[in-house]
């Protein structure tokens, strides 16, 4: 076990989950920080606009990078709040309904954003 | 020897989740009733491994909160220019800007973090030596997030 946290699950769904974590957290890693170094810092929000968005959608490399992330990032998070909602949360109908939740919104919103990252059309491919 | 039998029982609960002492630094006094100092609270549970711990959640969860966020601004990209960019430039007052620094070190010190636990969990002779593991995240991450941080901002201040 490792340091102040809960130890490592002996089997099952949650052995998965904490190798999940793990896994999606070292491809973060490289795919978070690459990420921020290109958008947020080569680039940044002053020179972002859809017009930069569509020409970095033309090509599927970017396309999958995204949902690559989006993916990794999107069930990497639901799991970790999990755990946090799970640690502070105990009465029974509140622990549920949290977690109901979590899980409603991460998939709404990871559909929403597999959806933008899918079926966005550069306009100068018309 | 009750010295003993007291020493035992609060090493199990400590490795035990969900049945942790309250006041774990008054453990070594004999009765037990001594204060707990407001200073010995921001050790609880022994230093740098409890604060590490309390980073990786707090950088963790606002992390996660932008990310719903990030994924509702830029799904808005299918609605065309005229919303997306009116939208978008939100990001580019200087509130925004300050809390786009803040984000990258919850980022950078969630990743570097991340990484000291994944060599703790497949290495755990490392263990040996973790309070040092621990102020190495910190020593990278203030090597990295300094520089980076005095960059971005000044792309607020020009």
């Amino acid at each position: 076990m490792s340091g102040a946290g809960n130890p490592r699950p002996e089997s099952g769904l949650e052995l998965y989950a904490w190798i999940f974590m793990r896994v999606s957290g070292l491809a973060l890693l490289f795919l978070a920080l690459g990420h921020l170094l290109i958008m947020h810092i080569i680039h940044n929000v002053d020179n972002i606009d859809f017009q930069f968005v569509a020409a970095r959608y033309a090509t599927p490399f970017w396309r999958t990078y995204d949902l690559l992330m989006l993916w990794f990032a999107m069930i990497h998070g639901v799991n970790g709040l999990r755990t946090v909602l799970v640690d502070y949360i105990s009465p029974r109908g509140w622990r549920t309904a949290s977690l109901a939740s979590l899980f409603v919104v991460g998939f709404v919103l990871l559909t929403l954003g597999s959806l933008a990252i899918l079926t966005f059309q550069p306009p100068a491919m018309h | 020897m009750p010295g003993e039998n007291q020493g035992e029982r609060l090493r199990d609960s400590q490795f035990a989740p969900g049945n942790r002492p309250r006041f774990p630094l008054a453990r070594n006094k004999e009765n037990g009733t001594s204060m707990v100092k407001p200073l010995e609270y921001l050790t609880y549970r022994g230093g740098p491994g409890h604060w590490s711990w309390v980073m990786h959640r707090l950088s963790g969860i606002g992390v996660f909160l932008f990310l719903l966020i990030h994924i509702v601004d830029i799904s808005l990209i299918g609605w065309g220019p005229k919303v997306f960019d009116r939208l978008l430039f939100i990001y580019r007052y200087p509130a925004f800007r300050l809390g786009e620094v803040v984000l990258v070190a919850a980022v950078l010190y969630h990743a570097l973090n991340g990484v000291r636990i994944c060599i703790s969990d497949f290495w755990p002779e490392t263990m040996a030596f973790h309070r040092k593991l621990t102020y190495a995240v910190g020593i990278i991450f203030t090597i990295i997030y300094i520089p980076t941080a005095v960059y971005m901002l000044s792309f607020i201040i020009k």
